[in-house]
């Protein structure tokens, strides 16, 4: 929501008194080192697929970015903390965690099991673990050198979807040599095409939505109240590797399968997308509910704020037909206003919360008895 | 968040971080890179298979990934396949390419007309590709060779096997006279491939 001033998670270029900004700086450093160490070759031997890679993995940057900004209808996340935690992905992740890790654990399958297994299954069993490992630990990365808490399941979502983008963009690009290799090189730019075409649009980056997953897994864990956010918690955290795992597995080979997949995860990703909607608003209600939160807002406004983008567009049809049309712009300021209060008073805030309680009450609250 | 929350985080990431990137690959290091062949082995490969010969040590890590891979004394042949569209000529030559830092050279004989491209704007000529090439295409085999001025490491050769699109190549690397006495078990694991691409149609004995 555009008309959201605060900012979640802001992370500095250069703080120097944090321990948890100097391991940031050294966690991207040798998973840009490691990166480099698995890409380089294919740098060197496939140039042109290289420069294909960069030009199609920022284009795939782009259109993730905002795609993930849709979400964002209960806080915004800084901009420094989703470069912060897509580099994570794109060089610790992929760096650090996936391509050192994935092999040994394919090779240990191949010498404690066996080669049959370790080939049919090994990406299969060893990727979900380290790469959505990897990827969800960029919400810790973020959080620690920011020193926020966070708000909502979205938050998390958020941050582990950024996460899953730069991933996702390092991984295609590998994949692009790989079939260049795999092509002995025969068009390294049509074979580089093909695979940004099929991982990035055919297939909509599947990563950053397993990502996702586990991130409001952890968000729900973290910060909701309720009864049922350990086994909710649980099963979002299970099920992003679990897609993971059957997404690589031998099970879904044949292109129909594949399919019903990518037709079953949209339903699963709607169905998260609403538990984390009503965790958000329940964060909103259970926030301004706080004595002295509100100070003098009748607590009807906050009722006029709905929980989801639809919900929203309705009631605010409804306002634009009872008030006119001018109208709408006001519904949206209160909505956003409300929300940074909530934003405000949840960060401990106090500066923020006063300024902008104070200007809805000069707007919303009834005058003081004695006053007129 | 309280300095214990934070430092608890840190820690965390750390250890995560520093078990992927080195305690796992140090695991792995531990373990038999190597495991002999007690029988003759069918082993995978990304568009089929191949019978790898009793006596030879299996690499693992390669074999795991799709890349049969199999030593004897200072004798390796790794086995490995991919995808060509175009004609046979160009095909030895990128393989040549790609694998020698040194010279190599390639048969006089190659043809460069029997690519799965070749011919697209020729109706009848697409339609009888259609009909043979892919329905059933026919096994070529041709045979890349370190030139004199072939670098150290160089394979001694390579054997390139087509199966229409589908391409298997069997690299053989070592010293000359020992890779001489294991010539039949060389060209056996060629001879033994199975082309399985079931996914893309093609299953070839």
């Amino acid at each position: 929501m555009k008309e959201l001033t605060r900012r979640r998670f802001a992370v500095p270029i250069f703080a120097p008194g944090r321990v948890a900004w100097w391991a940031l700086v050294a966690a991207l450093l040798w998973g840009a080192a490691q990166v480099w160490g698995g890409l380089g070759i294919g740098v060197i031997d496939f140039p042109a697929a290289a420069v294909t890679g960069l030009l199609l993995g920022a284009l795939v940057w782009l259109a993730w970015w905002l795609l993930l900004r849709i979400p964002q209808l209960w806080g915004r996340v800084a901009r420094s903390a989703s470069w912060t935690a897509a580099l994570w992905g794109a060089l610790v992740a992929a760096g650090a965690y996936a391509l050192p890790a994935n092999g040994a654990m394919i090779t240990l399958l191949a010498q404690h099991v066996s080669v049959d297994l370790a080939q049919a299954w090994g990406a299969a069993i060893a990727a979900p673990l380290t790469e959505e490992t990897g990827k969800a630990l960029a919400i810790l990365a973020v959080v620690l050198v920011a020193r926020e808490r966070l708000r909502t399941p979205m938050d998390a979502a958020l941050l582990a979807g950024f996460a899953g983008l730069g991933f996702t963009v390092t991984e295609d690009i590998l994949y692009g040599f790989n079939i260049a290799y795999l092509s002995f090189g025969e068009d390294p730019v049509a074979s580089t095409l093909i695979v940004f075409f099929m991982r990035a649009v055919l297939f909509a980056s599947v990563s950053v939505v397993f990502s996702a997953l586990v991130g409001a897994g952890v968000g729900f864990w973290i910060t909701d109240r309720g009864r049922l956010r350990f086994p909710v918690g649980l099963a979002l955290v299970v099920a992003g590797p679990l897609l993971h795992m059957l997404w690589n597995s031998p099970l879904l080979v044949a292109l129909p399968a594949r399919l019903a997949f990518l037709v079953a995860v949209p339903l699963l990703v709607w169905a998260a997308i609403r538990l984390v909607r009503g965790a958000e608003h329940r964060w909103f209600e259970r926030t301004l509910a706080a004595p002295g939160a509100l100070g003098r807002i009748p607590v009807t406004y906050v009722d006029a704020v709905k929980r989801s983008w639809w919900k929203r567009r309705s009631y605010r049809n409804d306002v634009a037909r009872t008030f006119g049309s001018q109208a709408l712009a006001a519904q949206r300021r209160l909505e956003a206003e409300l929300t940074d209060l909530a934003d405000a008073v949840a960060a401990g805030d106090q500066g923020a919360a006063a300024q902008l309680r104070q200007g809805l009450e000069a707007r919303l609250a009834p005058p003081p008895p004695g006053t007129l | 968040m309280t300095r214990l929350q934070r430092a608890s985080g840190l820690v965390v990431l750390l250890v995560t971080l520093v078990a992927c990137s080195f305690g796992l690959p140090a695991l792995s290091a531990q373990g038999p890179a190597t495991r002999m062949l007690a029988t003759d082995t069918v082993v995978g490969t990304t568009y089929g298979y191949v019978t790898l010969p009793a006596g030879w040590n299996l690499d693992l890590a390669a074999s795991a990934q799709l890349q049969p891979t199999i030593t004897q004394g200072a004798v390796s042949v790794v086995v490995s396949d991919g995808v060509w569209l175009e004609g046979s000529a160009s095909l030895v030559r990128h393989i040549g390419d790609l694998v020698y830092d040194g010279g190599f050279t390639v048969p006089d004989d190659v043809p460069d007309d029997d690519g799965l491209l070749t011919g697209l704007t020729d109706l009848s000529a697409v339609e009888a590709d259609l009909e043979t090439s892919l329905a059933a295409p026919e096994r070529q085999d041709f045979r890349i060779t370190a030139a004199a001025d072939a670098a150290p490491g160089d394979p001694l050769w390579i054997d390139v096997i087509r199966y229409g699109e589908l391409i298997t190549v069997v690299v053989v690397r070592g010293p000359q006279p020992e890779v001489a006495q294991r010539v039949d078990a060389i060209q056996a694991i060629g001879d033994s491939l199975v082309i399985d691409a079931s996914e893309l149609g093609e299953v070839t004995p």
